[in-house]
């Protein structure tokens, strides 16, 4: 999404930076489609380093945008799931997504 | 950017369900019910299910609980309360309509398992479960319509191969 069209289009001021940054937006597109995932199934689904995906999860539970869990014996499992306002920013940003391209297209 | 998101979102739930485990203990239970059969004959069949289909229900259940990536709690509910239901539905019309002989009304727990097995990968949006489930209920129409001799080896033959075959095409579509 580093492409903007020449003459400017209105619909990147809809993005959202906490959402729009790839990392993040991977792991909210993963976390959507399951109601749980473990940490290391997060890190290695996404290829991520521990030190990464925490970078990341941390700046998106700030955000509110996804919740963490830990289950289990001893220092346990630590579980993620996006919380409903994770997913309706994502909702939200694959639409301003589409509507980007649809702009790009339209002008090009 | 958007298929890239497409593609976790259908990567994280496809490896959520892990539909692979159930249909290997499913097609295995199903495979081994072959050996019981032509040992205590047909009659031996109702206890053998009677433990090994609860059995199989449980083990999957055990399996999604411990699993690193879990379906949506909704799903899983919906999918427990189908399984009980089909169970009982299918235990049903045993007592109903069959004479504890091997009659064509004898297998129509095989329709019970394919209807199940289709409704699951509906609710869980998991085509290789789909056609599993078809593949289940077809063959069992058909042996029902011919009726072959061993008639039970061939459907339990033909679940439990579609079974370990769905399972294996499952392991395979994760790992991709």
């Amino acid at each position: 999404m580093n492409a903007q069209p020449t003459g400017g289009s209105d619909a990147t001021h809809e993005f959202d930076e906490l959402v729009h940054q790839r990392t993040r937006l991977n792991i909210l597109a993963f976390l959507s489609g399951a109601q749980r995932v473990e940490f290391t199934a997060l890190r290695d689904a996404l290829l991520l380093t521990d030190g990464n995906l925490n970078r990341h999860l941390k700046a998106l539970l700030d955000g509110g945008l996804v919740v963490t869990k830990k289950q289990g014996p001893g220092r346990g499992r630590t579980f993620v799931s996006i919380s409903a306002s994770g997913r309706r920013a994502l909702d939200a940003q694959i639409a301003a997504m589409k509507r980007f391209v649809d702009d790009f297209q339209g002008q090009s | 950017m958007t298929a890239e998101i497409e593609r976790l979102t259908r990567l994280s739930r496809s490896r959520s369900v892990g539909a692979w485990f159930p249909l290997m203990c499913g097609g295995t239970a199903t495979l081994a019910s072959i050996a019981v059969e032509s040992f205590s004959g047909y009659g031996g069949l109702t206890p053998y299910w009677a433990v090994a289909a609860p059995a199989v229900g449980a083990a999957s259940a055990i399996f999604s609980a411990l699993r690193r990536i879990q379906p949506p709690d909704r799903t899983s509910f919906l999918a427990v309360g189908l399984s009980f239901v089909m169970l009982f539905a299918m235990a049903g019309v045993q007592l109903l309509v069959s004479n504890g002989e091997v009659d064509r009304a004898g297998l129509t727990p095989a329709l019970f398992v394919g209807a199940l097995i289709i409704s699951l990968g509906l609710l869980y949006r998991h085509s290789i479960s789909v056609i599993t489930g078809i593949v289940v209920l077809v063959s069992g129409v058909v042996v029902m319509a011919i009726f072959p001799a061993h008639p039970y080896t061939w459907v339990a033959l033909t679940v439990g191969v579609s079974a370990m075959f769905g399972a294996a095409s499952s392991m395979i579509a994760v790992d991709r």
